[in-house]
């Protein structure tokens, strides 16, 4: 085995990680804080790809300005997906569920009625590549993209672990009542956890653009992986997350490299039945009882 | 009237838990509520905070009716509330529970300043500042908890419960910080089961049995009262 590829593996690990995780950290934020699972959360990652593709191609906008403007628009459909849809059916899992599934057709009919079927290409905007020759080398907008993501997410864990709104944040996803009592609105924490988490998605989907284009198809399956990577790391657990997305991102990579290209979803699959099945809480999660009563 | 509770009914279901409560919070009062398990005392709590709506009735704050309001508002017209069991914040340290209890709060020197006061008042706070909340005893917790509640300056604090669990020793300790925070200037409306603390530190008290006010008097009036000698002091 050749050190070069592992290696190579291993930052091509990173890279996927990253994008998981700016699924992931949005869909964390809006389980814990609003108690939303959001279906269309994937869609929103593909949103964002596709403002991105459309201010280039509509307005010719640079692509910081037009990934930029995708973050603002998106996170503000966040905000009235919080206000709209969502906050009818607050403590009520089920309608949940269901809204997050009518909003994937929503997203899905209205992208292929007004910008058509077909993957939107996004010119890329740096070439050329750097690493050290001989054991690893990357595309300069991979670097980026891993950059960007890695300061996204730190930046979020630090919004989370040292701002008044991100304490606010974690107290009303551990106890909204006491929260509550601490004159934190829940509504209110919803919205930010709705903005925050619907931007990173639209960074992820931006930054992925132009590598992977844009599909609204594939929206459902970061969605999943983000899921994961909530349910390998340990619901209500940050940290578990990131460590679950950094997981998930190796196995892809290495079961791509090793075995073949197709073999990235089984290896996730069995990344959760392993960890499941010695810690049904995830690897960070609070300790719980799982099975059926009485049994 | 600082706080005006009137006709007061609240259910859960179909089953009334409090049935036409009417009670009052002069300002700077110590006002205990007492009465056994299941009398519905943490429902009116909660139901004065807006956790819970009545069913009829009015809550008036300083005159302004609260009971439509919603609980972040009530918050910040001054009523802090030490919820039964303590509920501080378990994976969060000491530090960040004062934190997120001075929530309403912007004025960033000031705040410093009054958690330097609860460090004075509650030295074992200071001590344990920076670690996680879960790693207190239950004593200590009760400490955070009403520490946590006063971080928002409350006109009215009320307490749930603050006894609960605790030895008869920290019980005491309590009962010494709950007439501190009077002193300071904080209106009180304290929750207990343990009636001989809360009447012995109360100007006035009402007992509460199954959803209704049976009585009402001075603190130690009651204390000495036969009837409330024989429901909850045991002769
Ligand atoms: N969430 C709830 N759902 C249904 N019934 C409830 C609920 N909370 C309280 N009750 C009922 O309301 C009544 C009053 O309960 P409450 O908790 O207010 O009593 P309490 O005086 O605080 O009792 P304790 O001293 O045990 O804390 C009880 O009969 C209780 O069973
Ligand atoms: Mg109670």
């Amino acid at each position: 085995m050749d050190v070069g590829t592992f290696i190579q593996s291993l930052w091509g690990g990173v890279l996927e990680a990253g994008l998981i995780a700016m699924v992931a950290v949005g869909l964390y934020l809006v389980l814990g804080v609003a108690r939303v699972l959001n279906f269309a959360h994937g869609h929103i990652l593909v949103l964002g790809g596709f403002c991105t593709w459309g201010f280039r191609e509509t307005y010719n906008l640079n692509f910081w300005l037009a990934a930029l403007l995708g973050l603002l628009i998106v996170g503000m459909g966040g905000i009235v997906m919080e206000r709209f849809p969502f906050r009818r059916f607050y403590g009520n899992f089920v309608p949940i569920i269901c809204v997050g599934v009518a909003l994937i057709y929503l997203f899905e009919g209205g992208v292929v009625q007004f910008f058509g079927p077909e993957t939107k290409t996004v010119g890329t905007v740096i070439s050329g590549t750097s690493g050290i020759k001989g054991w690893f080398i990357m595309r300069n907008w991979d670097w980026l993209v891993i950059g960007a993501g890695l300061g996204c997410l730190v930046g979020s864990g630090l919004f989370l672990a040292k701002t008044r709104i991100g304490r606010a944040m974690r107290a009303t996803a551990v106890d909204p009542d006491t929260a509550n009592l601490q004159g934190i609105g829940a509504l209110g924490m919803a919205r930010y956890a709705m903005f925050i988490g619907c931007a990173l998605a639209a960074v992820g989907g931006g930054l992925m653009a132009p590598k992977y284009g844009a599909s609204i198809g594939v929206g459902l399956a970061w969605m999943i992986k983000g899921m994961l990577a909530i349910i390998i790391g340990g619901l209500g657990s940050f940290y578990g997350c990131l460590c679950a997305c950094l997981l998930l991102g190796m196995a892809v990579s290495f079961s791509i490299t090793y075995i073949n290209a197709q073999a990235g979803y089984i290896a996730m699959f069995v990344l959760l039945v392993v960890v499941i099945l010695v810690r049904p809480w995830g690897l960070f999660g609070k300790k719980i009882t799982v099975g059926m009563p009485g049994e | 009237m600082l706080l005006e509770v009137k006709d007061l009914r609240i259910h859960y279901g179909g089953a009334e838990a409090v049935q036409g409560a009417s009670f009052e919070v002069a300002e700077g009062e110590i006002v205990a509520l007492i009465g056994a398990n299941g009398a519905g005392k943490t429902s009116i709590l909660r139901t004065i905070s807006g956790l819970k709506r009545l069913t009829s009735g009015e809550i008036r704050f300083m005159g302004e009716r609260i009971d439509r309001k919603p609980t972040a508002h009530i918050v910040r017209v001054g009523i802090g509330h030490c919820p039964e069991g303590r509920h501080v914040f378990m994976m969060m340290s000491v530090k960040e529970n004062l934190q997120v209890g001075a929530h309403i709060r912007k004025d960033k020197a000031e705040i410093a300043r009054d958690m330097e006061a609860i460090y004075q008042s509650f030295p074992i706070l200071k001590t344990r500042a920076k670690q996680d909340a879960n790693t207190l005893s239950g004593g200590e917790q009760q400490m955070l908890a009403i520490a946590r509640a006063l971080m928002s300056r409350p006109k009215l604090l009320l307490l749930d419960e603050p006894s609960l669990g605790l030895s008869p020793i920290v019980v005491q300790e309590v009962a010494r910080i709950i007439s501190d925070i009077h002193r300071s200037g904080v209106s009180v409306l304290l929750v207990e089961q343990n009636s001989v603390m809360a009447l012995n530190l109360a100007d006035r008290g009402y007992v509460l049995e199954t959803g209704r006010v049976t009585l009402e008097g001075a603190g130690k009036e009651l204390l000495h009262n036969e009837a409330v000698r024989r429901a909850f002091l045991g002769g």
